[in-house]
């Protein structure tokens, strides 16, 4: 078995449903009308032996990594770019990298869970990269350009 | 002097000097979908510290469609 790689499929309906507000607040939110806030988004890491994918529907502990100061649920995503339009897609990155600080994940891991803790912890989408430990040191997630084709999340 | 924070096996994470290290050692995978650098350090042999660098090219996408109406 393996983590594979997929945006949730819930998180499309829910796109639908209003149920994210990803990003710089720009629209009026759920939960004030005068005071909008903006979701907090957070990413997990998987073990490379788990099987999270795109049919899960919220974060989930389990198979996720544990070792020296990682904390369960994994770190807060920087949401401070709105989505936005891009070329004849719609596009959302998080405005800076994801950062693990000084940490030992001394089983392997090839996965990450992005999900919305403000939303009941629904998931966002699973990302998968090459298998890796890491020892007293960092483990960073640099995003992708947020465009067309290269974005976190795409909707084409 | 520069210190470089390891952990000799016990998931005790503390700083060293890194005159006492062997490395740098760096190495850097890249294929379609990410760059991926890692540097390590060794002690007596043994990996004691290993960052990890990945920067994703691409992310998730759906197709949206509109659906048929008549």
């Amino acid at each position: 078995m393996a983590n594979t790689a997929g945006l949730a499929i819930s998180f499309k309906a829910e796109l639908m449903l209003g149920q994210h507000q990803l990003g710089a607040v720009t629209l009026v939110s759920r939960t004030s009308l005068t005071a909008p806030t903006t979701d907090t988004v957070k990413f997990a890491l998987y073990l490379a032996s788990a099987t999270t994918n795109n049919a899960n529907t919220a974060y989930t502990a389990t198979g996720e990594v544990s070792g020296t100061n990682y904390t369960a649920g994994g770190v807060t995503v920087t949401n401070a770019t709105a989505p936005t339009t891009n070329s004849t897609s719609g596009v959302w990155t998080p405005s800076a990298s994801i950062v693990f600080t000084t940490v030992t994940l001394s089983t392997a891991f090839d996965a990450g869970m992005l999900y919305n803790s403000t939303q009941g912890n629904r998931a966002i989408g699973v990302y998968t990269f090459g298998s890796q430990t890491v020892t007293a040191g960092n483990f960073t997630l640099t995003m992708p350009a947020n465009t067309a084709g290269n974005a976190l999340i795409q909707l084409a | 002097m520069n210190m470089v924070n390891v952990d000799l096996g016990d998931g005790r994470i503390f700083p060293m000097e890194e005159h006492l290290l062997q490395g740098p050692f760096r190495s850097t995978v890249e294929n379609e979908r990410e760059r991926t650098t890692i540097e390590e350090y060794r002690f007596e042999g043994k990996v004691v510290h290993r960052s990890v660098h990945v920067t994703l090219k691409q992310g998730l996408g759906v197709e949206a469609a509109v659906g048929r109406m008549g």
